[in-house]
C-alpha cells in the first residue's frame, strides 16, 4: 500500500487539499455532506484508494451503525453513520492526496523547522522499506516452501532484522536529510495541475451555491 | 504445466502469454525489463490487472537478494530447516557437498559471499521437491565454477524452471526455451539456438556471446570451404 507514495503520479496540491479540508468540515457542518461524499469518493478513486477506504470505513461504519441502531432507530442512525463516515473518509483523502514532498516543501516554507517538517517523510520512506521488505522476506518464505502462515510468522523477524541492517544506507541517507542544505534532493515544488483546478472548481461552485441560498440546490433532497 | 495468457499488470507487463511444462526457461532482457515482476505474478505474489494464470501449485523461488531466504545461524542448521520443511530426512553435509558448499557448515549464512548465499538459496528451494522452480538472477555474484555447479544442478533435476536473467553466457549454456522480454512484452519466445541466432538480441542491445560468434564464424568457413571444394 506504501510502496508508491513517494513516486505515486497521482496527487493533489496540498495547497489545495487543505482547501478541500477545511471546506469539507464547513459543508458537514452545514448539512451538506452529500456533495463532500461526492468529492471525496472521486479523489480517494483518483488515487486508487478507494477499495482500502471501503475496507476500512466498513471498520468504522458498520459498528456506529448497529449501536446507533439499537438506540436511535433506523433514520437517525443511517444519517448519523453517514456523517461519521463522510467525516472519516474527506479527512483520509485530504491528509493522503498531496505527495509528501509537497507537503514537507510547503511546511518548510511557512518556517516549520526542517527536522519537524521532513519528520513525516522519514516515516513513508522507512514504512516504505519495511513493507518492501515485508512482501520480499514472505516471497522467499513461500519459495522455500514454508506454507503456514503462523510458521512464516516465526521466521519473519530474523531476514527483517537483517534487512535492516543491511539497508543501513537507506536510513542514513533518510537521516541525510536531517540537513537543511540538502532540502533540495527531498523536497519537491508543488505546481497547479488539471486535478487542483477541477477540485478548486467543485469546491467554489458547491460553496457559491450555498452562499446563493438552498434553494438554488437541486440536489438540496439529498443533503444529510 | 504453466500457462499465462495475456496477462497485463500495470505498466510493467505487456500482454505477455507464454507456455512452459519440460525443461529451462529462460527469460532474458534488460534491467527493467519486467522479468521479476513476471516472476511474482508466476509466484502468485502479484495478481496482474488482466489475464490468465495457472500455474502448479508448488512452486520453488530463489529471488533477487538470497540473504532474504535465512532464519538460522549456521549454514547446516539452515539445511536441516529445509529438510523438516520438506517432511523428508538427508544428510545437510551430502547435499553441501553437492554445491560444494561444505566448507560453510559451520559459518553463519549471513556471513558468506554472495555467490555462496545464493547457491544455499538455490539449494534450500530445490529440496521441498517444488513441481516448478523459478530463479530470479540465479548467477548474479557466482564465480565461475559455482556457475558450472549451479550448470550441472540445473541439468540434472528433471523438472520445470524458469530463470530470469541478463547472464547470456549461462542461458546459452544451460537452457532449452529462451524468451526475450523487452519493456514488459515478450518479444520472441522460442528454442534457445532459434533465438540466439536471431537478430532480436542484437536489436535490443545485447552483445551477443562469444561463443555464439565463434560458431558463426565457423559456420561461414566451412560453407566457403565447401563452395571452394565443389
Ligand atoms: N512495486 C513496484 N511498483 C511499481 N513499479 C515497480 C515495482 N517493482 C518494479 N517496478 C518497475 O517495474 C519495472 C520492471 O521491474 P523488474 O520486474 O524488477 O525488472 P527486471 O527484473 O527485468 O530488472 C521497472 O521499471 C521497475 O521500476
Ligand atoms: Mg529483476
Amino acid at each position: 500500500m506504501l510502496k508508491n507514495v513517494l513516486a505515486s503520479k497521482h496527487y493533489v496540491n496540498p495547497l489545495v487539499s487543505m482547501v478541500y479540508l477545511v471546506w469539507s468540515f464547513y459543508m458537514i457542518y452545514s448539512g451538506m455532506g452529500f456533495f463532500v461524499l461526492v468529492a471525496s469518493i472521486a479523489i480517494s478513486i483518483y488515487l486508487g484508494i478507494a477499495r482500502k477506504l471501503t475496507i476500512l470505513l466498513l471498520w468504522v461504519a458498520l459498528p456506529s451503525f448497529l449501536i446507533l441502531f439499537l438506540l436511535y432507530g433506523l433514520w437517525d442512525a443511517a444519517v448519523t453513520t453517514l456523517r461519521i463516515a463522510t467525516i472519516a473518509l474527506a479527512a483520509t483523502t485530504a491528509f493522503a492526496s498531496p505527495k509528501p514532498q509537497h507537503t514537507a516543501y510547503m511546511l518548510y516554507k511557512i518556517g516549520v523547522p526542517p527536522l519537524i517538517a521532513y519528520s513525516h517523510l522519514y516515516v513513508y520512506r522507512f514504512l516504505q522499506l519495511l513493507s518492501y521488505a515485508l512482501s520480499e522476506a514472505i516471497d522467499a518464505a513461500h519459495g522455500r516452501g514454508v506454507r503456514s502462515r503462523f510458521k512464516i510468522l516465526m521466521l519473519l523477524p530474523i531476514p527483517l532484522l537483517v534487512y535492516t541492517i543491511n539497508t543501513s544506507t537507506y536510513l542514513a541517507e533518510a537521516l541525510y536529510i536531517k540537513y537543511p542544505r540538502r532540502e533540495k534532493t527531498w523536497v519537491d515544488k508543488p505546481g497547479f495541475r488539471l486535478v487542483d483546478i477541477l477540485l478548486v472548481l467543485y469546491i467554489l461552485t458547491i460553496f457559491i451555491l450555498y452562499i446563493l441560498g438552498h434553494d438554488l440546490l437541486v440536489l438540496k433532497l439529498l443533503t444529510y | 504445466m504453466l500457462v499465462l495468457e495475456n496477462i497485463w499488470y500495470k505498466d510493467i507487463i505487456r500482454n505477455v502469454s507464454l507456455t512452459h511444462s519440460k525443461g529451462i526457461l529462460a527469460i532474458i532482457g534488460p534491467n527493467g525489463a519486467g522479468k521479476t515482476t513476471l516472476l511474482k505474478i508466476i509466484a502468485g505474489s502479484i495478481k496482474p490487472d488482466k489475464g490468465v494464470v495457472k500455474t502448479p501449485k508448488r512452486i520453488g523461488a530463489s529471488w533477487q537478494n538470497p540473504y532474504y531466504s535465512f532464519y538460522r545461524s549456521t549454514v547446516r542448521e539452515e539445511v536441516e530447516l529445509a529438510y523438516k520443511i520438506a517432511g523428508k530426512k538427508g544428510d545437510p553435509l551430502e547435499l553441501l557437498r553437492a554445491y560444494g558448499l561444505e566448507r560453510l557448515a559451520d559459518k553463519s549464512p549471513y556471513r558468506i559471499s554472495m555467490g555462496e548465499a545464493r547457491l544455499l538459496s538455490i539449494a534450500l528451494t530445490l529440496i521441498w521437491d517444488p513441481d516448478l522452480v523459478l530463479l530470479d538472477e540465479p548467477t548474479t555474484g557466482l564465480d565461475y565454477f559455482e556457475k558450472g555447479k549451479l550448470a550441472s544442478i540445473l541439468w540434472g533435476l528433471g523438472k520445470p524452471v524458469i530463470i530470469a536473467s541478463h547472464d547470456l553466457d549461462f542461458i546459452l549454456r544451460v537452457s532449452d526455451y529462451v524468451a526475450v522480454m523487452h519493456k514488459g512484452e515478450i518479444l520472441v519466445y522460442d528454442h534457445v539456438f532459434n533465438v540466439f541466432y536471431s537478430r532480436i538480441l542484437e536489436k535490443i542491445g545485447f552483445p551477443l556471446p562469444p561463443a555464439v560468434l565463434v560458431g558463426e564464424a565457423l559456420g561461414r568457413r566451412i560453407r566457403c570451404a565447401e563452395e571452394c571444394l565443389s
